[in-house]
């Protein structure tokens, strides 16, 4: 680029210009000799910190990200550490050859800047969060791993507290952490924030809850998120990171451009410098008007580059504070649109819509994370042709937080071409706020109305005097309703959603949850606007029944104010209103003019069992919420008969209902958000049923999702004898004693086929014509590694549903012992079947589980040296066991058994089943080496599984039993040669 | 030199526009900028200034009394039943509960078929179901529901089975009142080519239970959708399910598959004229015909011969066994055979049926069952269908089976499902939640009258994450009269009440003598309670459901059973692992006899059983209230009046309920059937007789059942080191090896 040879026709400089040069060659000097310092002291640092074996490495090397960290400033030190050297001695002696080096250096970095950049530029998609997403969904494994990739990502959501790129929910079910943690939904550095209320065992616990839900695990919809709330991390790490250098950033970036400009300059003035001390110059010597040309054209693009430079780093936040200022206004602010009187009128609802007639699904359309996507209009304010506004409210503040809560959500798209849901930010919620025919144009008007097609309306207090229609009478074409108060004659199943009326109290109101059991009050009716004839019949009750009714009503003596929404009387006795509430096992939810009460929410926050006597009324998301569970439900003519019907439920299941109760309030009716979303999932899994949340996810409460256990193979079945079952021979090299166990197991019956697993890289198996000769397939698989995990790999040579997992020097069991033990496991598919058994104590000095291979009454583990089990727990142990604990057991060669033990019991909730009399487990020929068994290192060991796993899975899911499965005629006085498993117990 | 100057000056231009451009992602900010403005790009809801001051969507005060408490109740009661009537019709409105208040509740009467009447084989199993079921009542005075005598099924009518003059005959019913409380069984409606909801007579109030109702004229929480279902559909028992295990990976060979007739025109012909677009001849198999009705050449097209002869190629059931999803399109009407064929095939069902009202929708949630799809995302259904991971496929393909088991499998189950779900709705208060629907066992053995409480059933442990509880209650049968102190009853109670599990002891007197005085009997560490059995004179008093016994499980006993505590308090312990069985001592097999054809019993040693004897057992208390009520009376009857087979029956039960063996336990010694002390009155089980009625008695009930229940088991569970050559100090069950 930089000509040479043309410094042979240079000429001498004028004086007039030397000055200036001068002065710049000693700002460049100076400039450069603080590189050259900056550089040598960087590069002392880093060597200091490689070299150092004792003080800093340790740090350094506990934390990979620093690790990596001293390279970069190695090599940036070095970089620094030449340029400035190059530069300062290059000016001060004006060294024609040094000099071309710096330029040259500083060429390249701008080269390298600009290939960066252009690279930047064209790979900019992949550099953006969906990069760093799919980076970390693909190689992340989990917390305590030592690779790299993920130990740096451990680095910085622990330093910059975050979760995920975007969000704790980018560990989807698709991830690599997911899949190798099926026990989790995020990382255990996740759940950092620990001393704010939770702690971190509930954290993990909560979120273990996920993988409790057998089916429909993916559920990852709001009251998951109300349950991890507290603990769980929320902020991405992208923008916890931008946040955190972006001040940085823009010093950083400020700094540099300053640099730069010098440096650019003393490029051209270094020209000069040379031009002018030694004759020979890098720049074709010039007219001056020529070089004058030059100068001005360099500072014009100097300038240039500094302003867009600065625009570069500006803007961000000149923009950010535009967006706040437009962002922080006011509701007022909002465009004004003026209905004309004749605008179209939308028809009224059609009553036989259904979601395949009036919905149109293609908008939906097919998506891999089977969400619907929801756009929010944006806010107008509608007047009629002479200025009135359309509703005598506007945007309520109740509408205002559903319509943050959908915006803030997974739901939410700012693209309307890609939405398949609208919401209109017209508040309709309650109507008698609203002039119906202004709202229903105004709906009319939206840009995508297109007959209320796909557009999902809020309402929760529909109707208006005198009648009270259960519904909204605003005319609304085909748009959905979510509704509070729909009666069985205007809820179109299926197509609208039936919501709770929002109780204010909810917020104002903090009701600590109260245990459940009996209160002091049986019945208790606390509604102020209930018909005459209701009041009579509870009047009536009252006097039968005595104390164990409190029936309450509107306090005389107040006010008409604000308090007396608070307060409630009987016989002058005054009750703060919703408190009382928790005094009281049942509450009397009668209808008003209106179906729905916003008594039933205060109820259900009080943890009281609703008693809702409103004929035809659809309960709030009835379509996923069992009410039977939480509520009775008595028809308005047999009020008589309610406290006869309520004394009649057992005490238990009142329990039952008030602990059922607060959950759905927790989860369902406290918040507008709550509210909003759960309907939002709704019409989600009504678009995506086959994606659909489970009924437990929906109505178990958090306590009982965690103890709950819904076993992957839930259906009684007893599989028949004939398809045998697939021994599996874990083998390192005792080829002698392994040849002797696959003769030994040839003999039994039922054996289908023979998979010995070769566990040795080092040796190949021996020769096929050396193996025993046996009846059945046998098929040697070589591993790559040698892992004890390899045993439980669900090989697709498995084709039988049972496995015997069998060690190569269990040579003890007989034919009969084996048979039985597969007739065993197929009355108990869902179980470990195995011969040894083990225990696992609680060490009450230490305070741990301790392992215990003594012979006790006992058993609450089976060996996996042999032990037949069902081919979907091989599955289960390679992709969805918890945390690290394969990892675990491949590190310390020990303790798949009871990894396998812990997973079965937590997921089936069943112990295993020891078969067969106790046998010394001991190879004959085994030296006292081989003999782990008895070694004390080999039992602590396998203690600190047992600690691990608990650990792990937060619980100790394995059940202890006193029992062992035998022949019906062990034993028994009874010729042995009519048993039909005569060989057992025998040595 | 001219030339080169043009150069630098052309480079330093490109420079200076490379390095604009890395600056500057300026054009891409003005741009946006522009962008902007020109299209108002929208943004989260926005943060506004004045959310605070925003009103409340309601003023607090006007929330509870907002409009007054409306008009009174009463009138709106008797309004709404003359507006609300026939396609609006609800529970509230077009149902009698009054007349479902009589002392036995919920009762059913059938109009008995006039002479001569023309009933299809399938009303007739319904009809047969019906009065077989316990609700059946001969008196209509005391029937809160009424099933019609006249066949109603098949209106379509071009069919040979449609009765005509049903809308005369049905108003000529004293009762008939306009269809109250009636239920209208019906299978086929409307006729070519519209099939329409249309029965062909005036419905009235009726409740309709219909095949492939459309949700549009489905009367929700009033009418209910039964599943369509051939004549050859079993009366009782029926077949299982055809999955006999759960193979992993659970794919099979065909990924999706459909047989069936394209429709070249009319309604239904959308789907099926579509359904070709997805085979792919590899693992997506779908097969259609234009080959069926009398014309169909005349409307033959192009695809025809072609699709014709691939449709050979393939069979039904041979796909059915061999395909993990299953389509079920819309025909002519919205369900099909196909779908309960698929059920029972345990294909997962992927339904593409627009606005079926799937059967008994009420109360099964059928999305843990089936992939709901959607007619008009056909093409869709592949990649829906490949998505679906193998967990979830196992846990359908299960879901499929239990359902089928629980609800489908024969006429039976299918018209008591229908009442028991209206009997749910006229008694919403003590009626069957969602989860016992939905889970195993089904929702026809979970009786609510029992109770609404989950934790009071043996089946629902594990979902509930509680245990069983830690104690039991004996309950001894006593059939001799107290004469010394040295009977063996009196060893019994000694035995039992030592243990610590053991909280209440209830002995059911049947002997002829009045029971003796509370003195008479030995002071224990328990409460002991004695009813009176005799006047029920029966031997299933036993398993009457006694208020009295306050524990899930039951030791059930006989007098002169001889147990060491600490065999009760083993057996005890393994109950609670299977809370669902029936944990006993003495085992009993059953067997078929090919000679004779039919089901034998026999009480001889031999390496497997399938009942456990009630003399000694322990069970949950639910299967007493099961025993008594769920039975029909003619067992009972038959159980009382043999004196003998109670505990077969018993065994019958639990195993139609778990579908499981029942588990027997170590004992020390063989269970010895000697005669008491008194040889005079000599045990019944001495007698031949006996015998030869215990025989008798398995045979009836398995054709009661419809199918044998009873599964064999081989194995028996002892203690850990029973048998073992081990210190006898080290042993928790000593006492069990001595002989």
């Amino acid at each position: 680029m930089f000509p040479q040879g043309q410094g042979e026709a240079s000429a001498r400089g004028t004086t007039m210009e030397g000055d200036c040069l001068s002065c710049v060659k000693y700002l460049m000097f100076i400039f450069n000799f603080f590189i050259f310092l900056g550089g040598t002291f960087l590069l002392g640092v880093a060597i200091w910190v490689l070299v150092d074996p004792t003080g800093f490495r340790e740090i350094v090397a506990a934390n990979p990200l620093l690790f990596t960290g001293v390279y970069v400033i190695l090599a940036m030190g070095s970089m620094l550490f030449l340029l400035g050297f190059l530069g300062c001695c290059g000016a001060i002696r004006e060294n024609k050859c040094l000099l071309l080096f710096f330029f040259l250096l500083i060429l390249i970095i701008f080269l390298a800047e600009l290939a960066a950049a252009i690279l930047a530029f064209i790979f900019r998609e992949h550099l953006t969060r969906d990069y760093f997403t799919k980076e970390l969904k693909t190689y992340y494994y989990g917390s305590n791993n030592t690779d790299v990739f993920t130990a740096t990502w451990n680095t910085i959501m622990t330093t910059f507290e975050c979760c995920g790129v975007n969000s704790a929910e980018d560990f989807d079910e698709h991830s690599l952490f997911r899949r190798l943690n099926p026990g989790r939904v995020v990382p255990e550095v996740c759940c950092q924030r620990s001393d704010l209320g939770m702690n971190k065992e509930d954290c993990i616990g909560g979120i273990s809850i996920h993988n409790k839900l057998p089916s429909g695990f993916h559920c990852t919809s709001q009251p998951c998120s109300v349950l991890l709330k507290h603990t769980l991390v929320k902020q991405g790490c992208y923008s916890a990171v931008v946040d955190y250098f972006e001040t940085y950033i823009y010093m950083a970036g400020a700094l540099a451009i300053v640099v730069l400009t010098i440096e650019c300059f003393g490029v051209v003035m270094g020209t000069s410098v040379k031009y002018s001390s030694r004759g020979p110059a890098l720049i074709p010597r010039m007219k001056s008007k020529h070089r004058i040309y030059y100068i001005t054209l360099f500072s014009v693009v100097l300038l240039g580059l500094i302003a867009t430079g600065m625009f570069q780093f500006w803007p961000h936040s000149i923009e950010s504070s535009a967006e706040w200022t437009v962002d922080r206004r006011s509701v007022h602010d909002a465009p004004l649109v003026k209905l004309p009187v004749a605008s179209p009128i939308p028809e009224r609802g059609d009553l036989s819509c259904r979601m395949h007639t009036c919905f149109d699904v293609y908008r939906c359309g097919y998506n891999p994370k089977n969400r619907i996507k929801v756009y929010i209009y944006p806010l107008q304010r509608f007047v009629d042709d002479v200025g009135v506004p359309i509703s005598s409210t506007g945007l309520s503040r109740e509408y205002n937080d559903l319509l943050s809560a959908i915006s803030d959500s997974d739901f939410y798209t700012d693209d309307v071409t890609r939405a398949c849901l609208f919401v209109p930010s017209i508040d309709v919620l309650n109507q008698n706020s609203l002039r119906i025919r202004e709202t229903a144009q105004a709906l009319a008007t939206l840009p995508r109305w297109d007959k209320g097609m796909n557009h999902l309306l809020f309402n929760m207090l529909p109707g208006g005097p005198p009648d009270y229609n259960t519904a909204l009478d605003v005319p609304r074409d085909r748009a959905l309703l979510a509704g509070g108060g729909f009666s069985t004659w205007t809820y179109r199943q299926g197509y609208d959603v039936s919501i709770p009326v929002y109780s204010p109290l909810s917020d104002e109101v903090d009701l600590p949850e109260r245990q459940p059991g009996p209160r002091r009050y049986f019945i208790l009716s606390s509604q102020t606007a209930i018909h005459r004839e209701y009041r009579v019949e509870l009047e009536r009750l009252k006097e039968e029944n005595g104390e164990a009714l409190l029936l309450l009503d509107k306090c005389s003596n107040l006010s008409q104010d604000m308090a007396s929404a608070r307060k409630r009387c009987y016989k002058g006795q005054m009750y703060d209103y919703p408190q009382i509430l928790q005094e009281s096992s049942f509450c009397v939810v009668l209808r008003g003019a209106r179906l729905g009460q916003a008594t039933l929410s205060d109820v259900l926050q009080a943890g009281c069992v609703p008693v809702i006597m409103a004929d035809s009324y659809i309960l709030p998301f009835s379509e996923v919420l069992d009410w039977k569970r939480a509520s009775v439900v008595i028809p308005e003519e047999k009020l008589p008969e309610m406290y006869m019907i309520l004394k009649s439920i057992p005490p238990r299941q009142v329990e039952e209902m008030q602990r059922q109760a607060r959950w759905f309030w927790e989860a369902y009716f406290r918040s507008m958000r709550a509210i909003g979303l759960t309907t939002l999932q709704i019409i989600n899994d009504r678009i995506y049923p086959y994606a659909a949340c489970t009924y437990e996810h929906w109505n178990n409460p958090p306590v009982v999702k965690w103890s709950s256990v819904n076993s992957p193979l839930f259906l009684p079945l007893i599989p028949p004898r004939s398809p045998g079952f697939t021994a599996v021979v874990l083998t390192y090299d005792r080829v002698e004693s392994l040849f002797r166990v696959i003769t030994e197991i040839a003999k039994v019956p039922s054996l289908a086929k023979l998979l010995v697993v070769w566990n040795n890289q080092n040796k190949s198996p021996p020769e096929e014509s050396l193996w025993p000769k046996i009846a059945v397939p046998l098929k040697v698989v070589r591993t790559k590694e040698n892992k004890l995990s390899n045993r439980f790999f669900p090989f697709d040579e498995i084709e039988t549903e049972a496995v015997l997992a069998i060690d190569d020097d269990i040579i003890m069991l007989t034919s009969d012992e084996l048979q039985f033990g597969y007739e065993v496991w197929r009355e108990f598919p869902d179980r470990l079947v195995g011969y040894p058994g083990r225990l696992h104590l609680w060490d009450h000095e230490m305070g741990k589980w301790k392992y215990e291979s003594e012979w006790t009454n006992e058993v609450s583990m089976v060996l996996t040296g042999a032990a037949f089990y069902h081919k979907y727990f091989n599955y289960l142990y390679t992709y969805k066991m918890p945390g690290d604990i394969k990892n675990w057991v491949d590190a310390h060669m020990n303790c798949e058994d009871i990894a396998m033990n812990f997973l079965v019991a937590n997921i089936t909730g069943k112990a295993p089943i020891k078969v067969t009399p106790r046998k010394k487990f001991k190879c004959p020929e085994c030296t006292a080496i081989d003999g782990l068994s008895l070694d004390q290192t080999h039992m602590v060991e396998r203690s600190e599984c047992i600690n691990k796993f608990a650990s792990v899975f937060g619980t100790m899911p394995l059940k202890v039993v006193e029992h062992r499965a035998d022949p019906v005629l062990y034993k028994d006085d009874f010729p042995e040669k009519l048993k039909s498993f005569p060989n057992i117990g025998s040595l | 030199m001219q030339a080169r100057k043009k150069y630098v000056l052309l480079g330093l231009c490109t420079c200076c526009w490379l390095l604009l451009f890395y600056w500057g992602g300026l054009q891409e900010r003005l741009l946006g900028f522009l962008a902007r403005h020109r299209n108002e790009v929208p943004r989260p809801w926005p943060d506004w200034l004045d959310r605070a001051l925003l009103p409340a969507y309601v003023e607090p005060g006007k929330l509870e009394g907002s409009g007054g408490a409306g008009e009174s109740p009463q009138q709106r009661r008797q309004a709404w039943a003359s507006i609300y009537k026939d396609s609006r019709c609800r529970m509230e409105t077009c149902f009698d509960f009054g007349r479902c208040r009589g002392r036995d509740g919920f009762r059913v009467y059938m109009y008995p078929p006039e002479k001569g009447e023309r009933v299809s084989e399938s009303y007739r199993k319904i009809l047969a179901s019906v009065a077989e079921s316990r609700y059946y009542t001969a008196d209509p005075r005391e029937a809160c529901l009424f099933v019609l005598g006249i066949d109603t099924l098949d209106r379509d009518q071009l069919s040979a089975q449609f009765v005509s003059n049903v809308d005369e005959r049905i108003r000529g019913y004293p009762l008939w009142n306009d269809g109250r409380n009636h239920v209208i069984f019906n299978l086929y409606s409307g006729t070519w080519p519209n099939y329409t909801e249309d029965l062909g007579f005036n419905v009235g109030q009726a409740i309709l239970a219909k095949a492939s109702p459309n949700t549009e004229h489905f009367r929700p929480g009033f009418d209910v959708s039964i599943p369509l279902f051939s004549k050859d559909h079993p009366q009782k028992g029926g077949e299982r399910g055809w999955l006999l295990r759960n193979s992993v990976p659970p794919r099979r060979k065909y990924l999706l598959m459909f047989k069936g007739k394209r429709y070249l025109t009319g309604i239904g012909s959308d789907t099926r004229n579509a359904l070709h677009h997805i085979h792919n001849g590899k693992d997506i198999v779908s097969l259609t015909t234009c080959r069926h009705g009398k014309d169909w050449e005349k409307h033959k097209d192009t695809r025809c011969d072609h699709d014709n002869q691939e449709y050979e190629r393939f069979d039904y059931r041979e796909l059915l066994q061999n395909s993990t999803f299953c389509l079920v399109p819309r025909g002519r009407r919205l369900g099909s055979f196909r779908f309960l064929e698929s059920l029972q095939a345990a294909c997962i069902p992927v339904l593409l049926s627009n606005g079926w009202e799937l059967p008994f929708s009420d109360v099964i949630q059928w999305n843990q069952a089936v992939i709901e799809g959607d007619e008009r995302l056909l093409l869709q259904v592949p990649s829906t269908v490949r998505a679906v991971g193998i967990d979830r496929v196992l846990a359908l393909r299960q879901r499929t089976q239990m359902l089928w088991d629980a609800y489908f499998s024969s006429v039976d189950k299918i018209v008591l499902t229908t009442l028991e779900i209206i009997k749910d709705r006229v008694y919403a208060h003590i009626s069957r939640n969602k989860l016992m629907w939905n889970a195993l066992p089904g929702g026809l053995l979970v009786l609510p009258e029992y109770s609404t409480h989950l934790a009071h059933y043996p089946f629902y442990y594990l979902n509930l994450g509680v245990s069983t509880g830690q104690e039991f209650t004996a309950v001894i049968h006593a059939t001799s009269p107290l004469v010394s102190q040295s009977q063996p009853i009196m060893k019994l109670l000694q035995v039992v009440s030592k243990s610590k599990y053991c909280s209440q002891i209830i002995i059911v007197w049947n002997s002829e003598k009045p029971p003796p005085q509370r003195s008479k009997w030995p002071p224990m560490p328990v409460p002991l309670i004695v009813t009176d059995g005799r006047r029920k004179v029966s031997t299933s008093s036993r398993f009457l459901p006694h208020a009295a016994i306050e524990t899930e499980a039951v030791l059930s006993l006989d007098e002169d059973t001889v147990l060491l505590t600490s065999e009760v308090n083993f057996a005890f312990l393994v109950w609670r692992g299977f809370p669902e069985r029936i944990v006993g001592y003495p085992p009993r097999s059953h067997f078929w006899d090919p000679v004779k054809k039919l089901w034998g019993y026999t009480s001889k040693w031999t390496n497997e059983y399938s009942v456990v004897l009630t003399g000694a057992a322990f069970y949950h208390r639910y299967y007493h209230h099961l025993f008594s009520h769920y039975l029909a009376p003619s067992l009972r009857a038959l159980v009382d009046r043999t004196s003998n087979c109670e505990d077969i029956l018993m065994n019958f039960l639990v195993s139609s309920v778990t579908h499981l063996p029942p588990i027997k336990v170590a004992q020390r010694k063989q269970y010895k059937e000697l005669p008491g002390p008194q040889s005079t009155n000599m045990a019944p089980w001495a007698n031949p007789e006996h015998f030869n009625q215990r025989q008798e008695c398995v045979d009836t009930f398995a054709s009661w059942f419809g199918y044998m229940p009873l599964v064999h088991s081989q194995l028996r569970l002892d203690p850990v080191l029973f048998k073992d050559h081990v210190s006898v100090l080290r042993k928790k069950y000593k006492d069990l090896e001595r002989a």
